[in-house]
């Protein structure tokens, strides 16, 4: 599976986003990155999937170097689900999810639209486990609300049958209920298809709720990693900054109350 | 009077300090003034250069003249036109004699003989001498001709729309910066655009008759050669401005360049490249009634020999086709368009 050896990543501007972190991404688990916007959750990402180069370090999947690897073969080997619903609009919920099988369809079949009929039926079997049904199998990506279009991106990034699916922030333009919803899809489709998941939240509740392990990640560093109940009021005040010296910043006074309650699930 | 009180107390309390630390401009500054003057000089003499002075006096002259007040070249003219232009001319004039093989009990559709006689003043005999000959009328037969040239107009119109776009999309592939294989092709293409933009297709038309000879092949290059200037603009500028997000996703997922091109990008260019396709079209259609007049195919040629002759009814059934076929176009095609976008 995928590991980080002593990644780091320092961008071009001299922002630290990522500094030093050791992780093995194990089969079959839902290992959840945890942290505030700009703790370096997207970039760790990123570099799974070849779009950010780490600086120091390598990632690595199966003891070989990302680096010597083929970046298109081992992007099969992956599904991605974006922050802001990356679904085609104007195309249909059938066509962006098989959209997510184009590597394994040969160019000419592809360019005309003319996907094997195995795909069309995996695709709505993955629809079906999706919670969605016939009805919305033409109908254009735009037309549904933003929990569907999210179940749409599930099921487009199970397509290929990966052996990690990669979550950027899945849920945060979503109301509660819809995120519980997609995090509970994207947890029983990952373990039909026996698929890691690679998800970064910002949502405590949502974290403590669904994580297998969770890694806690602050400045670039991993503060703190291992099942979710281990996860205490001190390292909570760490990650998200609040309580230093008695002072919260006024945007973190919403957030408190939050995690007393979840402290106190935990403890 | 008294000033309102409100007024009077604002005024008291800090107008004057402000009016001396703040600095405010001028609504109409002496620039502007200077600005104004030294363009209306140039206005000025250039309207004497082409002659606007000219137009407005002998527009002047017209409006009065059609209130019995002196008289106008310019009315003369357009009495002149208007005069000549009715009736209409429908009908197809063949004398008999004329026609090879000509059987009188097989005379086509509405058609019928018409005997007429032409006198002719003899200087030899000092007298004068009647000709009398046999004429085929066909009265919607002129109609018919001006139907047919027209259809040729639009389908010269529709091919040149058609070899439009099918170098623009190629074109676009290589001028949109996101997807250029290279700089340098990108640089080509956009080039190439901007060449087939910059030549009017009046004056490829010239040239393309003279390569290909008189009649529609050259209408279709010059349409199709200038317009896809256009529509590679457009449809590249359209792919480059198309939103990232599917893009990468799509790329994320392992496809190809060619393969998130046509999942990511083509979808969402779809309807503006419909909105663009639909408007050379019509721009084509009234471009290719013109594109006769140098001989390149088309009911331009018609109306252009036409001219020539002097022979304004026939002129004006012309130009009555192409004014009625310009207008159900532009409402067929603003039909189809809200109909299937």
């Amino acid at each position: 599976m995928f590991e980080f050896h002593s990644v780091g990543k320092v961008f071009d501007d001299g922002t630290v986003a990522v500094d030093g972190v050791d992780l093995r991404v194990r089969r079959g688990e839902f290992c959840v990155l945890l942290g505030p916007s700009g703790s370096g959750k997207s970039t760790l990402l990123g570099m799974v999937n070849g779009l950010i180069t780490p600086t120091s370090g390598s990632v690595s999947h199966d003891g070989t170097p990302l680096v010597d690897l083929n970046i298109g073969e081992i992007r099969c080997k992956m599904g991605m689900i974006h922050q802001q619903l990356h679904l085609v609009p104007r195309l249909s919920v059938l066509g962006n999810v098989l959209s997510g099988a184009l590597p394994a369809v040969s160019l000419w079949r592809s360019l005309l639209g003319l996907f094997p009929i195995d795909f069309m039926r995996k695709a709505c079997n993955l629809l079906q486990e999706v919670d969605l049904d016939a009805d919305h199998l033409y109908r254009r990506a735009s037309t549904l609300s933003g929990g569907q279009q999210q179940r749409v991106a599930i099921a487009r990034a199970f397509m290929l049958d990966p052996e990690i699916v990669l979550a950027d922030e899945p849920v945060a333009s979503l109301d509660p209920a819809n995120s519980r919803m997609v995090l509970q899809l994207l947890k029983g489709t990952s373990r039909r298809h026996n698929a890691s998941v690679l998800c970064s939240l910002h949502h405590l509740e949502l974290a403590m709720e669904f994580a297998d392990r969770v890694v806690a990640l602050c400045k670039g560093k991993v503060i703190y990693e291992g099942p979710p109940s281990g996860l205490t009021r001190e390292l909570l005040d760490r990650i998200y900054g609040v309580g230093l010296n008695g002072k919260s910043a006024p945007a973190d006074a919403a957030l408190t109350p939050r995690m007393e309650t979840l402290t106190a699930v935990s403890a | 009077m008294t000033k309102p009180e409100k007024f009077t107390s604002r005024e008291n309390s800090g107008e004057d300090t402000i009016a001396e630390t703040w600095r405010l401009r001028q609504p109409i500054s002496a620039k502007l003034i200077v600005f104004l003057l030294a363009i209306s000089v140039l206005l000025g003499l250039s309207a004497h250069r082409s002659q606007m002075d000219r137009a407005f006096m002998e527009t002047l002259g017209a409006v009065g003249s059609l209130f019995g007040w002196g008289e106008s070249r310019v009315i003369k003219g357009a009495a002149n036109f208007i005069g000549k232009s009715f009736p209409l001319v429908l009908e197809e004039r063949t004398e008999v004699s004329r026609i090879s093989d000509f059987d009188p009990n097989d005379l086509p559709m509405f058609a019928y003989l018409k005997i007429e006689e032409t006198r002719e003043y003899d200087t030899e005999t000092e007298a004068w001498k009647i000709y009398s000959s046999q004429w085929l009328i066909n009265p919607y037969g002129y109609l018919w001709r001006v139907i047919g040239k027209m259809a040729d107009t639009i389908e010269i119109a529709i091919w040149g729309t058609i070899l439009s776009v099918s170098l623009a999309l190629p074109l676009a592939f290589f001028a949109a910066k996101n997807y250029s294989p290279s700089k340098i092709l990108y640089h080509v293409a956009r080039a190439i655009c901007s060449f087939n933009r910059a030549v009017p297709d009046l004056i490829s038309a010239l040239f393309f008759v003279l390569m290909y000879g008189f009649g529609p092949i050259a209408g279709i290059l010059a349409l199709g050669f200038h317009t896809s200037g256009f529509l590679g603009k457009f449809f590249a500028d359209e792919i480059e401005n198309a939103d990232p997000g599917p893009q990468l996703a799509l790329s994320c997922t392992g496809a190809s360049r060619l393969q998130v091109l046509r999942f990511a990008v083509l979808p969402q260019v779809v309807p503006q490249y419909f909105a663009y396709v639909q408007y050379i079209l019509e721009r084509n259609i009234r471009m290719a009634t013109v594109l006769g007049i140098v001989g390149a195919g088309g009911i331009g040629m018609e109306l252009k020999g036409r001219w020539d002759m002097f022979n304004f009814g026939h002129v004006s059934t012309i130009l009555l086709a192409i004014l009625l076929t310009v207008l159900a176009l532009e409402h067929l095609t603003q039909w189809l368009r809200a109909k299937f976008i």
